[in-house]
């Protein structure tokens, strides 16, 4: 029974992690970069 | 002469800035004729310099600085 | 209740990111040097009822479209026409910050000038008659100390309250602009016309400037006592050593290696064992305890041991930041920069590697050429980044743990080194543009802002940790499971897993490496979707196993099992090779995906990862060779 649970948990939690994941991938953001302005794109220079 | 031989401590009034890719680029930064410059010191191996300009400081490679025609002054 | 668009302009480093900040809460990166800013930024707040919306822009020195910066700035005032554009000057250096003032005031934009560093200005004994400025320009005039939350809201009130339709420019401004469009009406040629509205504008300001400012007695200039000795002749190199390398103490011996220690103890010890109690008491299947104890806990776990490590590094770097100092390396390593066809400039955008190459590479966008621009991209990734420190340090604190720290520099400095000689070899073939330039405002020393400096290494120590619990979570579970499946389903012996069948065929590489083993294999793998993978897939692979079984007489722990299974598995020598190795080889593939972006090229990206396994792979194995025949 708590084998169960456990794994309804991790793959809760893996879901969620996936989840981020994309959402960062989407965004184009990055979590290693902390401050939010060096990783977004450049709309204007085209770089 | 031109700021390229300039050493420490020395201070120069412009008089030209002759054509050169960065020509454009010191003038707005307010390296214009007439302007007071001091050489503050220099880098290892002595180059780049390091310069005051209006109140601020402002680092530069001597040859970039050839093309600052300046005059020596008190 | 109407809304009010407001966009903060200026000269590089005066303060428009510590007032934006302020204003809406939001993180942008700020330091003490020019540049730090390279796009705009949009935040929010209300005040009185209004909403309001300010941007961020990036610093530039003029609007002639000449820059990407200057591009951004100048497109978004035309374009957009924001309800009101603050133009944030450096109090203390007017004269230079009201070009980019006269310029736009040229071009009809109505500006609100914010006088900033009021508490610099002061100290100089500067004064500024604030009427007298905003008479002579026709603008409205605020002054403000950005640092100061009382500033902030003395700013705001101005943003509700000005009605920017009474400011007309004034008769002193007009004369001006008629000037410059008689110049313009005459029959310069195109060199020579700009030539002499640079000069002037500067005499319009010079004028301006005598009528309005005056300085009371000259103060003793601190920062220059500074540079006497931190930028000056040969003393500079050897300091700029010294105080990485106190860096490295502070972070791996003195302040962040104790903290990781305790918490490596914590979580190979108390941790793991009361979850695999627990685990057992409420009578878990063995594979699920596996899958917890060896996969999640041995990865995740494996690679939040460092987390201490991180703070104080970036707590380190962001303090640096903030002092000046950044400036003053580009200035003195600049003849080095010169002679591997570089710019010191790009030592600022470079040191972002520290932490992470994708800022890192993102922030070369503001070298002046493009060939300084592709060569700092590509070289970047040599750099020991947040992700690779973790290797570093665990390799290191296995195989040398009384000289650990001395080890770790080490192999940052081999990143620094490996950046260096492949730029020159960039230089050489690749890229054959000639000459880079250098022009760089030197910033006065500051004592860095305490918030700022806090609320960065948060940010990014914030960054890592959520980094450990998603894909590294993931890649963590993803790693048990192929390390202990293979076709036939559950494997007791990992050596037959789908993990070892792929680590075998990358091993076959590093035969000559030392560290030809499937485990070592497996982590170069896992290491390009994330570095820190490398120090799961350790964790995961040598942490293994016996761990569950033997819980009882647990007096060994998760981390001296690891170690004994990683010191059988590596020599010292084969340790050193895999640390070289994973110091250089190919990014991960966010940083990848960020070159594709900013070179807008699969070929560059793919150039980027197969170059630099290629570099890993000759200078790992020139260094295992070389200290086995040197009797290591
Ligand atoms: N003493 C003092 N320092 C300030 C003040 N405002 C900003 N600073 C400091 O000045 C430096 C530059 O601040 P930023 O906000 O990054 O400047 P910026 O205008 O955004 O710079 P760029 O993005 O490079 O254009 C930082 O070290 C700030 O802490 C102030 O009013 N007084
Ligand atoms: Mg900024």
């Amino acid at each position: 029974m708590a084998t169960y649970i456990l794994g309804a948990v991790l793959v809760v939690a893996l879901i969620a992690a996936g989840r981020h994941i994309y959402r960062n991938f989407a965004d184009d953001k990055h979590d290693c970069c902390g401050t939010e302005m060096n990783c977004t794109k450049c709309p204007h220079c085209g770089k | 002469m031109t700021l390229r031989e300039g050493t420490s401590g020395q201070r120069f009034i412009i008089r030209s800035v002759a054509e050169s890719p960065l020509k454009n680029r010191l003038m707005t930064m307010g390296l214009v004729p007439g302007t007071t410059v001091t050489v503050l010191r220099s880098a290892p191996l002595g180059d780049p310099m390091a310069l005051r300009v209006r109140s601020y400081h402002l680092a530069l490679r001597r040859d970039d600085a050839a093309s600052i025609e300046v005059e020596a002054t008190a | 209740m109407s809304s009010l668009a407001v966009a903060l302009t200026g000269n590089p480093n005066t303060g428009k990111s510590t007032i934006f900040n302020e204003l809406t809460g939001a993180r942008q990166k700020i330091g003490n040097w020019p540049g730090v800013t390279v796009d705009k930024k949009i935040g929010y707040l209300s005040h009185q009822g209004r909403n309001i919306s300010v941007v961020d822009l990036p610093g530039t020195y003029s609007v002639n479209a000449r820059s990407p910066e200057e591009k951004i700035v100048i497109d978004y005032l035309l374009n957009e026409k924001p309800d009101l554009v603050v133009d944030v000057l450096d109090s203390s250096n007017l004269e230079r910050n009201l070009y980019l003032t006269i310029q736009l005031l040229e071009q009809g934009i109505p500006l609100l000038l914010d006088l900033n560093m009021q508490d610099e200005a002061k100290r100089h004994g500067i004064r500024v008659d604030t009427e007298k400025l905003g008479a002579a320009l026709g603008m409205p005039v605020v002054e403000t100390t950005a640092r100061s939350r009382s500033s902030i809201k003395t700013l705001l009130d101005v943003f509700t309250s000005t009605m920017m339709e009474k400011y007309q420019p004034s008769e002193k401004v007009r004369a001006h602009i008629a000037r410059v469009e008689g110049l313009r009406a005459g029959n310069l040629a195109a060199d020579a016309l700009e030539e002499k509205i640079i000069e002037e504008r500067y005499a319009f300001i010079d004028s301006v400037v005598s009528e309005c400012v005056s300085v009371a007695g000259a103060s003793s200039d601190l920062t220059e006592k500074i540079d006497a000795v931190l930028a000056n002749g040969w003393t500079a190199l050897p300091l700029f050593l010294v105080m990485l390398y106190a860096v490295f103490q502070i972070t791996f011996e003195w302040i962040g290696q104790p903290m990781a220690d305790a918490l490596d103890d914590f979580i190979g010890g108390p941790l793991t064992e009361s979850v695999t109690a627990t685990l057992e008491s409420w009578e878990v299947a063995d594979w699920m305890q596996s899958l917890i104890v060896d996969g999640v806990i041995g990865g995740v776990g494996g690679v939040l041991t460092f987390v201490p490590l991180i703070f104080v590094l970036f707590f380190c770097l962001s303090f640096l930041d903030g002092t000046g100092y950044m400036a003053r390396v580009a200035f003195i390593t600049d003849p080095i920069m010169r002679r591997v066809g570089l710019t010191g400039k790009g030592i600022m955008p470079l040191m972002m590697g520290f932490g992470c190459a994708v800022p890192a590479i993102m922030g070369a966008r503001t070298l002046d050429s493009e060939k300084d621009r592709m060569t700092s991209i590509l070289v970047t990734p040599f750099l020991t980044c947040g992700a690779k420190l973790p290797i570093m340090a665990l390799f290191a604190a296995m195989f040398f743990p009384d000289n650990a720290a001395n080890v770790v520099f080490a192999m940052y400095i081999l990143g620094v080194i490996m950046a260096i000689i492949a730029a020159k070899l960039l230089g050489g073939t690749v890229f054959q543009e000639k000459g880079s330039t250098f022009l760089l405002e030197l910033p006065p020393y500051r004592i860095p802002d305490m918030k700022t400096v806090l609320l960065e290494t948060w940010d990014k120590g914030k960054g890592y940790l959520i980094k450990a619990g998603t894909i590294i979570f993931a890649m963590s579970v993803l790693i048990w499971f192929l390390g202990n499946f293979n076709f036939n389903g559950m494997t007791e012996e990992m050596n037959e897993s789908f993990l070892a069948a792929l680590g075998t065929g990358m091993s076959k590489l590093f035969i000559f490496h030392g560290f030809d083993t499937w485990e070592a294999g497996a982590a170069v793998i896992t290491g390009i979707l994330a570095k820190e993978s490398v120090v799961s897939t350790m964790g995961i692979l040598y942490g293994v196993g016996e761990i569950s079984a033997e819980a009882e007489d647990a007096v060994e722990t998760a981390a001296t099992l690891m170690q004994s299974g990683m010191a059988t598995a590596f020599t010292t020598m084969s340790a050193v090779a895999f640390m070289v190795f994973s110091q250089l080889y190919t990014p991960c593939v966010t940083a990848l995906g960020t070159i594709k972006k900013e070179t807008g090229s699969w070929k560059w990206m793919g150039f980027s990862a197969a170059y630099m396994f290629a570099i890993a792979w000759v200078v790992s194995l020139l260094v295992y060779q070389g200290g086995r025949l040197m009797g290591f």
